[in-house]
């Protein structure tokens, strides 16, 4: 004869348990998104005296990070970008342009809805470049979308955002 | 924020200021970003809800008027398409207006970016 307190005792254990899996599949989740972020800041950054092979290869591991359709909105900083042909000659231009060029994500939150398999991201990047003699530090925010696409998550919007809206300049 | 401001200086600032006052011209402000507090915006107030601003051969026009700004040491050259704020809407500059217009982070915020105001 089992005991009520028993039964009680060991659904209690199951939800647990359940609740457990449920926060580690979230968890990972999270990770999987951050160590992404991580690796496609990590392919745009270029360190100084770069060999060429190894920046190409860099630039063309960029696309990689978007989904199949996405969309990339950089203005005024960079062109619009829907294609992975405009992500990489963009990207490739920009490490062919700098000396170096370091960053760093310095803030970010993450929302990430399993059931549907999306994210949203809002990132703060802050980023050294170097070009001939100039070096300037300057501090981006990013609003991401992220999607999982056969079990890898990627970018689907990458959107820069403004909190301070520059008017045009003449 | 040069020269006004040196880099990477330690700075005090009020956040509950706002909380119970209005921004006002020439008050410099902490701006933050949507993602977290690490990373933050100094910079000076130029334009008031309401108003319609732009720069004009270095100068901050208000409604048509220079505003007088001492704080400024070189004003530089900068030209500014003309902006009309909303009604909770800053126009804020740094006071480096020797750099290029286009390298400098300036322009329209909402009151809500507003985080505090710098008191030294």
């Amino acid at each position: 004869m089992v005991k009520p307190w028993f039964k009680i005792g060991i659904l209690i254990l199951l939800a647990l348990a359940l609740g457990l899996v449920y926060a580690r599949c979230s968890n990972r989740d999270a990770r999987l998104i951050h160590r992404q972020w991580d690796r496609l800041v990590g392919s745009v950054e270029k360190r100084p005296e770069e060999p060429p092979l190894q920046s190409l290869g860099r630039a063309n591991a960029i696309p990689d990070f978007f989904a199949r359709e996405f969309h990339v909105s950089l203005r005024p900083v960079l062109p619009n970008m829907k294609s992975r042909n405009e992500l990489l000659s963009t990207f490739s231009y920009v490490r062919g342009a700098v000396t170096s060029l370091s960053l760093g994500t310095s803030d970010r939150t993450l929302t990430v809805n399993r059931s549907a398999g999306t994210a949203f991201m809002t990132a703060t990047i802050r980023g050294t470049v170097v070009y001939g003699t100039t070096r300037e530090t300057h501090a981006y925010e990013f609003d991401v979308d992220w999607i999982k696409e056969d079990g890898t998550w990627r970018i689907q919007t990458l959107t820069l955002v403004q909190s301070i809206e520059a008017p045009p300049v003449l | 924020m040069e020269p006004t401001l040196s880099d990477r200086s330690f700075r005090l600032v009020s956040r509950v200021h706002y909380k119970i006052r209005q921004p006002e011209r020439g008050d410099i402000v902490v701006i933050r970003m949507a993602a977290g507090h690490k990373t933050m915006y100094l910079k000076r107030i130029l334009g008031l809800p309401g108003e319609r601003v732009r720069f004009k051969d270095g100068v901050f026009m208000v409604d048509n008027n220079p505003l007088p700004e001492p704080y400024v040491v070189r004003n530089g050259s900068w030209n500014t398409g003309e902006v009309t704020l909303g009604p909770s809407q800053y126009f804020v500059a740094g006071d480096n207006r020797a750099m290029n217009a286009r390298e400098h982070v300036m322009g329209v915020t909402h009151r809500s970016r507003l985080e505090g105001l710098l008191l030294w």
